[in-house]
């Protein structure tokens, strides 16, 4: 489990964003990274796409950091909200530029790839990851965001309950719903275990 | 097995493992479900993996990179930007004030430029007339008025010659100015009352020239119409300056005001009058009659050039007058005669300005070329109001021989009684032709002319 960042950490850092601070944009980049990150590979299952996508999160960040609005009653969650849902329009954008082109993998020829000492080890975690990341993209964002959250990140029902703006039931019920999507998704593999 | 029990026993499972358990003892809770709550307790496990991973150092080093990059364009875009909106801003407000400097200098200019018939004409008129606030005293404020008026004369002039009509607007402002001077009349001196009365006799007369000249019929009684009014006020203001100087009924009396002898009928001696016309005299010269006119309306009259200022008087004076008016008693004719015209009454003037010169004129030896003109009343006189003038002043000096001999009592007694025939007269004769106005002065009694 990531320890929770507060609120204290986010005014911290947000004014001097909004001021043009490049120091406080880098704190929360660190901040945020690591989640966005993982939301954003668990939705492509691309490493490489995951960071360069991590990057152009905060690159907007910085871009309309100046208009954005913190919620001071919940300025934690309002930041983090607003991180995921430019991630998410990024990787929706990255999905539609993805499908009208013809994709060639590299990775394997990468330097990066070459790097790892089990490459069949590696293109396994790959394939995984990638099967993993196609079942995602067919739930809805909610159930995304409450699968991500909660066994990405290690979040309580009531974190994601909280951050979501939703009661504990229906983050229940939620990550229930995409559990069992996901199964029937991915089919053969979970459903003999 | 209901959903929401299967929900709630999913929940369990999956905190016991985020516990630490395993999955095949969270099942052993929950044997009658366990088929169900295996896959998703497996998917769960699957998804835990996400949190394997983790931005490398490398990545975090582009990242941090390209985001301090970002910043520093973004600081240099907002400096950039922010001087760009401050100069268009400027541009902004600089670009406005252009176009509000460029809006009022075409719309003073189309004002300014406007002539009758133009939509800014009637703004013209009314901006013009703004320095008349401005003037502090009466005659000023008469003045200013009377310039204005001037202005809507020529207007009236140049848009009769070019267009050949009449501009309603244009009139109707000239008017306003004689109006609005002769309605400070009481506010004025004698001699600015004069002056005043000229200068709107003089607009009667352009405007009895303008409407012999014109076209329509319409606009040639317009325009008369106009010069009627014009040297109605005219009259306003010269009657002003007479009932000012007019001695009331008490104080006129057979004794001699200071001021009376100054222009007064001469003594019976010095004008030799045919006998047989005497006894006309007393009767027809205070009120004239379509039978036996003044002098002034027989020179009006006789004057051959329809439009001129004699013109518009002899129509003035003939109008309201009735024909058979009775004389007035010899008494008021002797000891006030003149100098107690009938009030409102343009006969009356026109009776006191016909008849005072005739001492000026009968007076002066040599008369002055002035009297020479008038002295031939066919002679056609130009329209202007200066030689209207000397010719009021003056026309009743061959008039005088006609004139009947005045009653003994009105004679001696009524030629100094009678100031303000003769100063009137005089000083009109003095704004139209000094020269002639200074010989008729000092012939009359020798005493200097008041200012």
């Amino acid at each position: 489990m990531f320890a929770a960042i507060d609120d204290a950490q986010v005014l911290s850092v947000m004014p001097a964003c909004q001021r043009g601070d490049a120091g406080a944009v880098a704190r929360l980049y660190d901040l945020y990274a690591d989640r966005i990150y993982r939301y954003v590979l668990a939705r492509t299952g691309d490493q490489q796409a995951a960071e360069d996508l991590t990057a152009d999160v905060f690159l907007r960040v910085v871009q309309h950091v100046q208009r954005f609005k913190l919620d001071s009653s919940r300025p934690a969650a309002s930041v983090s909200a607003w991180l995921y849902r430019i991630a998410g329009n990024l990787v929706t954008d990255y999905h539609r530029a993805r499908s009208r082109r013809q994709v060639v993998s590299i990775e394997a020829e990468t330097p990066f790839a070459l790097a790892v000492p089990d490459p069949s080890q590696q293109a396994e975690r790959r394939e995984a990851l990638e099967r993993l990341s196609g079942a995602l993209e067919k739930l809805t964002e909610d159930q995304r965001l409450v699968v991500i959250r909660k066994f990405g990140d290690g979040m309580s029902n009531a974190q994601v309950a909280a951050w979501l703006g939703k009661t504990e039931g229906a983050v229940e019920a939620l990550q229930h719903r995409a559990l069992r999507t996901l199964c029937r998704l991915l089919g053969a593999k979970h459903g003999g275990t | 097995m209901n959903d929401k029990e299967l929900t709630r026993s999913l929940g369990n499972c999956l905190d016991q493992l985020a516990a630490g358990e395993a999955i095949a003892a969270c099942l052993a809770q929950h044997p009658e479900q366990a088929a169900e709550l295996a896959p998703l307790l497996a998917m769960a496990v699957e998804l835990g993996s996400l949190r394997g991973y983790g931005l490398s150092e490398a990545a975090r080093r582009r990242a941090h990179a390209r985001l301090l990059r970002a910043e520093v364009d973004r600081n240099s875009r907002d400096v950039t930007h922010g001087w760009r909106f401050g100069s268009l801003a400027v541009s902004r407000l600089a670009a406005g004030l252009a176009l509000v400097f460029a809006c009022v200098v075409l719309t003073t200019g189309m004002v300014a430029a406007s002539q009758p018939g133009d939509l800014a004409y009637p703004v013209r008129t009314f901006v013009e007339r703004a320095p008349v606030l401005l003037q502090a005293t009466a005659e000023a404020k008469a003045t200013v008025e009377l310039r204005i008026a001037d202005r809507r004369l020529a207007d009236l002039e140049t848009h009769l010659a070019t267009k050949g009509e009449i501009a309603p607007a244009a009139i109707e402002a000239l008017l306003a100015g004689d109006r609005a001077a002769a309605g400070r009349a009481d506010e004025l001196t004698q001699t600015e009352r004069l002056l005043a009365a000229s200068r709107v006799a003089a607009h009667a007369v352009a405007l009895t020239n303008l409407a012999r000249s014109a076209q329509q019929p319409l606009a040639e009684a317009t325009l008369q119409a106009a010069a009627v009014e014009a040297e109605s006020l005219a009259q306003h203001l010269e009657r002003g300056s007479e009932s000012e100087d007019t001695p009331s009924p008490t104080d006129a009396g057979p004794t001699e005001p200071p001021a009376a002898p100054a222009i007064g009928v001469p003594p019976a001696s010095v004008t030799p009058i045919p006998e047989s016309q005497a006894p006309e005299a007393s009767t027809s010269a205070p009120l004239p009659t379509s039978g036996q006119p003044t002098r002034r309306n027989e020179m009006l009259s006789a004057t051959p050039v329809p439009g001129r200022r004699a013109t518009a008087l002899a129509q003035t004076a003939t109008a309201p007058i009735p024909t058979d008016t009775p004389q007035p008693s010899p008494v008021n004719t002797a000891t006030n005669g003149p100098d107690t015209p009938v009030p409102g009454r343009r006969a009356t003037a026109l009776a006191q300005t016909a008849t005072a010169p005739a001492t000026v004129a009968t007076d002066t030896p040599q008369p002055a070329p002035v009297n020479t003109s008038t002295s031939r009343p066919d002679t056609p006189v130009p329209g202007r109001r200066a030689t209207a003038l000397a010719q009021t002043a003056t026309a009743p000096a061959p008039a005088a021989t006609d004139t009947p001999e005045p009653s003994p009592v009105h004679t001696p007694a009524g030629g100094p009684d009678t100031p303000v025939p003769g100063r009137r007269a005089t000083v009109l004769a003095q704004t139209a032709t000094p020269a002639a106005a200074k010989s008729a002065g000092s012939s009359a009694v020798g005493t200097p002319l008041a200012p």
